[in-house]
């Protein structure tokens, strides 16, 4: 069996993703880390979640919605920062905001583009949920 | 909506909507419109639009900016300018929505009405009888009546040469023949101009004598000539080359032996696209006396217009290769970011799929094991399906006409979609026509065509609670046709898209779709001799009805192609 990592048991992911298989990968491996997760398939729904549970990280699949992801980037960004909630965007970042994260290295947030690898998402995870402990 | 197309540079065949107040054109990547051509300046020029129209405003550019050949500094734009910047061309088209309105007003088609009804026809004529008008010819008419008609007859057959091919190289011969016809030329050339280079490349040659004498002479044709008739873009007649004032004696054309010679620009609408050269010639060493000239200023002034008339054909061929140049660009752009993003997704589900096996083996987690390799299996089934999708739909192929059953490969599908249906909570039913013969049909490409439309069933009524499908077979004897029905409980399609819906790459399935499915299936019947019908309700679902030819096995034929077989 897999090991469980304690000092994660209570913390929380929001995973946004339209595609049950990425929400079936990221669910099985950070639950086996004893990670708590909450899932959404649609952007609106997931914000809803983000303001009401209030989790550590956010994994947001930029192409969840076939509306316009910059609006959606937008709203994660000023929701997550306004709860100090960690944001993992998959995909493309529109050009204005990609612009807007060159000058400001301290955005708490990180991109990942598409197609990934797992691996180095699930150690993105976790660092950033053990950066939580530590602030905590 | 107005736009700018780029017809000549780096950019040709892109076109440009001028869809804002100030569109700002440069070689810098923060331009409206980024110019990869390194003679216009960062930032260059600007077109900005008010109720007067389109301004082109330079903005103090270091080659500065040309309207039809002229330097601006400002100029209003109208339809069909050519605007240059550097060694880009472009032409403008305005918008010409509220001139058609205009017009729509002042102009009735009107059906039988009083003042119309004492119309009637006292004369047609046909397009072949009006070239004929032109052709007879009358002993008794004045030489010049001769010669004016003669003249008409030319340009009429040169019009008519020139708007019956989109083929330059066929124009050209066209061209050739009709001078050669009209004119006692020995030699002639048409060359064009080669956009990249700007050096003029032979396109057609053509020597009386060659095919008279048989023997082999190669055309030289004089630079001094050319040169001058490009850069003073008029056309020369040369009577005796080394009497004429404005050729150097020691220059090319007095070597050369030349007695006549015509030689035009071909002048377009936006610059000389070419020259056509004829001449007649004598040999160094084989000069015999000629009896007076053989070209005149009439026949300049001919060719000018011929060569005028070539040149916007070319002009007109050219945009028109362009533009489709363009539009295949797109599409092919188009289809390679499609399949591309269906590969990216498919490719993020197998690393998936792989990462949760490596995971699993790794703590010795069976259960982890399985759950990626079910992953993995789905998504080798994904793109194997895509690529079958792509094949049948790059291919047109006669279907494989084997004695098959129609309910068989409705079972073989639902068996094939069981799994995904319960996983998405859709109830999957069959109702088969159990008197349904063995028929004529491609049983493998089929269960394709059957299998698109029963997935985009299972996708249209996911969310439905609960959601449904029923296929059914029927064997209609009486119109000889057997049809599947895949009928949902979905959405329903909205009727916008509902004409959409079998056009290539339009899925509404967002991500999940290729937009290959229906296209596919479509193919698949229409090949067969059939077609898919739709019948959509928005809330109450879908059904579509793939029909095709009810054809029974004949025995006594062994064929395997359409021909030789009943249809019931």
């Amino acid at each position: 069996m897999t090991s469980t990592a304690p000092e994660h048991r209570s913390a929380s992911v929001l995973i946004v993703d339209r595609s049950e298989e990425t929400r079936d990968v990221l669910r099985t491996i950070l639950e086996t880390r004893g990670v708590s997760i909450l899932e959404a398939k649609q952007g609106a729904e997931g914000l809803e979640l983000l303001r009401e549970q209030h989790p550590r990280v956010v994994v947001l699949d930029l192409e969840v919605d076939e509306t316009d992801s910059g609006e959606l980037q937008g709203a994660y960004e000023d929701e997550s920062r306004r709860d100090g909630t960690s944001l993992v965007m998959l995909g493309k970042v529109s050009g204005s905001n990609r612009s807007r994260d060159a000058n400001n290295p301290s955005e708490p947030r990180h991109i990942i583009e598409k197609p990934y690898h797992y691996g180095p998402l699930i150690r993105t995870i976790e660092q950033l949920l053990r950066q939580h402990e530590a602030a905590a | 909506m107005a736009s700018l197309f780029v017809i000549q540079g780096s950019d040709q065949g892109r076109r440009y909507d001028l869809d804002d107040d100030a569109i700002s054109l440069g070689r810098d990547n923060d331009n409206s419109i980024q110019l990869h051509d390194n003679e216009v300046s960062r930032h260059h020029a600007e077109v900005r639009s008010d109720e007067e129209g389109f301004l082109l405003v330079d903005l103090n550019s270091s080659n500065g900016s040309f309207v039809n050949g002229n330097q601006i500094t400002e100029q209003l734009l109208v339809n069909g300018d050519r605007v240059q910047l550097g060694r880009t061309l472009m032409i403008f088209t305005g918008s010409d929505d509220s001139s058609s309105l205009s017009l729509a007003d002042e102009v009735d088609i009107v059906g039988q009405s009083a003042s119309a009804a004492g119309s009637r026809i006292i004369h047609s004529m046909s397009h072949e009888e009006g070239s004929q008008i032109i052709e007879s010819f009358n002993e008794s008419e004045s030489p010049w009546l001769a010669r004016a008609r003669s003249n008409l007859q030319i340009m009429y057959r040169t019009a008519l040469a020139v708007s019956h091919t989109l083929d330059i190289d066929q124009l050209l011969h066209r061209i050739m023949e009709l001078i050669f016809e009209w004119v006692e030329a020995d030699r002639g050339c048409i060359m064009l101009l080669d956009q990249q280079t700007n050096d003029l490349v032979p396109k057609v040659s053509r020597n009386r004598r060659q095919s008279e004498a048989r023997e082999k002479e190669r055309l030289e044709i004089s630079r001094t000539i050319l040169d001058y008739v490009l850069e003073q873009r008029e056309g020369v007649l040369t009577s005796d080359a080394k009497d004429d004032q404005r050729w150097d004696p020691a220059a090319s054309i007095v070597k050369m032996g030349i007695r006549e010679a015509i030689c035009v620009p071909m002048q377009g609408r936006y610059g000389i696209v070419g020259v056509i050269y004829i001449d007649t010639y004598t040999a160094p060493g084989r000069f015999v006396q000629r009896a007076g000239n053989k070209f005149s200023e009439e026949h300049l002034k001919l060719m000018v217009a011929i060569a005028h008339q070539a040149a916007l054909a070319i002009e007109d061929t050219s945009y028109y290769s362009a533009m489709v140049q363009a539009e295949r660009l797109a599409a092919m752009g188009q289809t390679i970011a499609t399949l591309s993003h269906h590969i990216k997704n498919i490719l993020q589900g197998i690393r998936g799929g792989s990462y949760l096996i490596e995971e699993g083996l790794k703590n010795e987690d069976n259960d982890i094991v399985r759950k990626g390799w079910s992953i993995v299996d789905k998504n080798q089934e994904k793109i194997s399906n895509l690529v079958m999708d792509m094949l049948t739909f790059s291919k047109d192929r006669e279907p494989d006409l084997v004695p098959s059953d129609v309910n068989e490969v409705v079972t073989d599908v639902l068996e094939l979609m069981v799994v995904r249906a319960k996983t998405v909570g859709v109830e999957l039913k069959k109702n088969a026509d159990e008197a349904m013969p063995e028929l004529l049909f491609d049983p493998e490409l089929m269960h394709r065509a059957i299998l698109n439309v029963v997935t985009n069933a299972i996708d249209a009524c996911e969310t439905s609670d609960p959601g449904r499908v029923v296929v059914s077979t029927e064997h209609s004897a009486e119109d000889g046709k057997v049809r599947v029905i895949v009928e949902d409980n979905g959405g329903g399609i909205e009727e916008a898209d509902l004409k959409r819906i079998f056009s290539v790459f339009e899925s509404r399935k967002g991500a999940r779709g290729t937009g290959l499915g229906l296209p596919v299936s479509q193919k698949i019947l229409r090949e067969h001799g059939g077609d898919i019908l739709v019948e959509s309700t928005l809330g109450t679902g879908s059904r579509f009805i793939l029909e095709l030819p009810a054809i029974i096995p004949d025995p006594s034929n062994h064929s395997d192609t359409l021909a030789g077989f009943r249809i019931e």
